[in-house]
């Protein structure tokens, strides 16, 4: 139990003495002939937190291997192999699969990696390397034609559930292989160097958005909608941090009813001050993968703003209010880039021409009691700066604050002239990662 | 003090209450009355969370005492309040000349002294199944406060000493995972991961509550939630939302579902209209 919670800790999770002590006195407590009984209790005491689910599964499995009578030695597996090859397989796994029969998925995957990870070989390639290997060879696009097939005469809902089902166990047939190559690899080599590569929750929020890989965007558009809520409990609490003073008319006042003994104190209400807010936002090539994180962010919060206007601009500018509310969730960058009138030049971002153009057309979108919101890494490809704008839009509103996605030592550097801006807006703001979006959006709808 | 004596009885009496848990569901909720240590269960929404709470309090014939969170719920909320305004009567009826010291002391006794649902479920004697639900919309400060009563059953209230537990309650704690609790919390309690049931096991769940629905339907309507959840939607469906589309065909006197059928009655799962346009594009329900 010691080693087990020693290799726990090592693989990352927080094991306390005090848990471990609740895990011997839970193993005492149930039947530990049982393997899945005893797997949950385990989980119970030791875990709390289910980004920790796959290295204890892994560690479980180490330390209390399971009996697989079930399954032939890996030697007559390798020689039916050669004579049936991948075909055998990929029946068996999609019959299995068919029949929700878990133990028969996990022989039939685990004799694939065995099969054609190659990781007994001399060097240890990548996991992804590995992966693909066996994907390769075991063809999963055959295996979900199989799955999908099904009697024609079935309605349209029926297939569409068909293959929804299919999909989604395929997905985890991946998911299986992904952990089964990751145990032998590690098997392999006794290192922990994947476990210290996975992406965790708390360092998702430190990571600079602009220079995420296609796999870390995707958790990211998922972290967006509850930063949303903490963002908006934040700022209900701010907002009703202190009740206020003490109305000591009201408070009098009420106390005539209970012959002058003043019972219940009155307090005076504070008016939370919502802001108008406006934001332009830069989308051309440097930071657009950064522009829908912010966008959707803030009309996810529209309820914490008076009302939210949003315009995208390049070298053109357009409004993209509408598109941003009807949108679920993060959207895609590429919705954004494909409004007309958003390039009207060369494609490069033009902060003057288009902050220029704004005032001019939205002539009264900014009143004196707007914040503006400018997003973007005031980068002018050597073009004039949009100074006057600017300063005007500031004159105009009543504050302008400037979020920059770019990390705060790229600030001033090359054409970026974030220092010539920061002259007149409120405050600049270095948003990177969520968590500074986060902290940034909190400050300007105070 | 236990109530259960083995996995296998808590899940037999929890089926009796009509709730149908896993083995891991049944393990944990086992030991947390075995250990006798607070129940963390965390998990999207309508899993089931707040209704085990309140199936192990049928089972088990305690009385359930509920702690529902909310941003800003505090001290006096949870724990206990001072009766003001009695207190305040109680000195302007005694201006007539008794001792200060007297009246000092008597203004903070039990008789003043406002139970909150904490300290409620500490001082009973009867079995108690304490749910303190959503855990997570709670402030920060308020898992300090928990940390006391979860850990050593006891109140301390400083005019009065402290209050410990006559009789440990059974306690759940539930959160939707909205923010993450602190360590020190989790630390004290078993912790359950509740997810979306298997299919089969949903199944069971329908036809136990619905149990005029034809098998057929309740297979279908399964599945097609299950298909539901795997679309990327702002609010998937929860069990109960599948039990009330079961009892929803029933009613229309439904023993299969169509596309169309499925279309016009998709309000009983799905609650956004942009969910709904999404589901039945890619279900290309009639």
């Amino acid at each position: 139990m010691i080693a087990f919670s020693g290799g726990l800790r090592a693989a990352g999770v927080p094991v306390s003495t005090g848990e471990t002590i609740d895990a011997v006195a839970a193993l005492a407590a149930v039947d530990t002939s049982r393997r899945d009984v005893v797997r949950a209790a385990l989980r119970a005491a030791l875990l709390k937190n289910d980004t920790h689910d796959a290295a204890f599964d892994r560690l479980f499995d180490l330390h209390f291997p399971a009996q697989r009578a079930e399954r032939q030695g890996p030697a007559p597996d390798r020689a039916d192999g050669r004579r049936s090859g991948a075909e055998n397989l990929r029946d068996e796994l999609a019959e299995a699969l068919r029949q929700d029969d878990d133990d028969s998925v996990a022989v039939a995957l685990e004799d694939a990696v065995e099969r054609w990870a190659g990781i007994d070989d001399e060097r240890a390639g990548s996991e992804r390397h590995h992966l693909q290997r066996v994907l390769r060879s075991l063809d999963l696009g055959q295996v979900l034609h199989q799955l999908m097939r099904g009697s024609p005469d079935r309605s349209e809902l029926q297939r569409r559930l068909d293959n929804a089902e299919a999909h989604a166990r395929i997905e985890e047939v991946l998911r299986l292989l992904e952990q089964l190559v990751r145990a032998h690899l590690h098997d392999a080599e006794a290192g922990t160097r994947q476990e210290a590569s996975r992406p965790r929750a708390g360092e998702l929020q430190d990571l600079p958005v602009m220079y995420a890989a296609p796999d870390e965007l995707a958790a990211l558009r998922a972290a967006v909608r509850p930063l949303a809520r903490r963002i908006a409990t934040r700022l209900g609490r701010q907002r009703r941090r202190g009740r206020g003073y003490l109305d000591m008319r009201r408070t009098m006042r009420d106390s005539m009813s209970s012959g002058g003994v003043p019972l219940t104190p009155r307090m005076r209400r504070r008016h939370p001050c919502k802001p108008d807010l406006v934001v332009l936002c830069d989308v051309s090539g440097s930071v657009a993968q950064f522009a829908p994180f912010t966008l959707s962010l803030l009309h996810a919060l529209h309820e914490e703003f008076r009302r939210v206007r949003s315009w995208v601009f390049i070298d053109g500018i357009v409004e993209v209010t509408d598109f941003l509310h009807a949108a679920a969730g993060v959207v895609d960058a590429h919705h954004l880039l494909g409004r007309r009138g958003l390039v009207v030049a060369d494609g490069r971002s033009d902060y003057e021409r288009a902050l220029a153009q704004f005032l001019r057309r939205w002539p009264g979108a900014v009143t004196a009691k707007t914040t503006v919101l400018v997003i973007g890494d005031a980068r002018n490809h050597d073009r004039m700066p949009a100074l006057a704008e600017t300063k005007e839009l500031h004159r105009l509103g009543r504050r302008l604050y400037w979020f920059n996605p770019e990390p705060r030592f790229e600030w001033d550097t090359g054409d970026s002239g974030l220092s010539l801006y920061a002259a007149h807006a409120t405050r600049v703001f270095e948003v990177s990662t969520l968590r500074q979006l986060g902290d940034a959006v909190t400050e300007i709808a105070r | 003090m236990t109530a259960f004596s083995a996995v296998a009885d808590v899940r037999e009496r929890l089926a009796v209450t009509g709730y149908l848990a896993d083995e891991s569901i049944a393990t944990t909720a086992f030991l947390a009355d075995r250990l006798g240590k607070p129940l963390l269960v965390e998990g999207p929404a309508g899993v089931g969370k707040t209704e085990l709470a309140k199936a192990v309090a049928t089972a088990t014939g305690a009385d359930l005492v509920r702690l529902q969170c909310y941003e800003g719920l505090d001290e006096a909320r949870a724990l206990y309040e001072w009766n003001y305004k009695k207190q305040l009567l109680r000195i302007q009826a005694s201006r007539d000349g008794s001792a200060w010291e007297q009246v000092h002391d008597d203004v903070f006794g039990e008789e003043f002294l406002l139970d909150r649902p904490l300290l409620a479920a500490i001082r009973r004697s009867q079995p108690t199944v304490l749910l303190i639900d959503e855990v997570d919309k709670a402030d920060v400060e308020m898992e300090g406060l928990l940390l006391e009563v979860l850990s050593d059953f006891q109140v301390t209230i400083p005019e009065l000493g402290t209050i410990a537990a006559v009789r440990r309650p059974f306690v759940v704690l539930t959160s939707n995972a909205s923010r993450e609790l602190s360590e020190a919390l989790k630390r004290r309690c078993l912790y359950l991961h509740m997810d979306y049931p298997a299919p089969q096991r949903e199944r069971e769940i329908v036809l136990a509550r619905v149990p005029e629905a034809a098998e057929r339907l309740v297979d279908q309507v399964v599945r097609t939630v299950a298909a539901l959840r795997g679309l990327d939607l702002r609010k998937a469906p929860s069990i109960a939302e599948t039990i009330d589309w079961a009892r929803a065909l029933v009613a229309l006197g439904r023993d299969e579902l169509d596309g169309g059928t499925a279309r016009g009655t998709l309000g009983v799962v799905l609650k956004h209209a942009a969910d709904q346009e999404r589901a039945a594009g890619a279900l290309s329900l009639g």
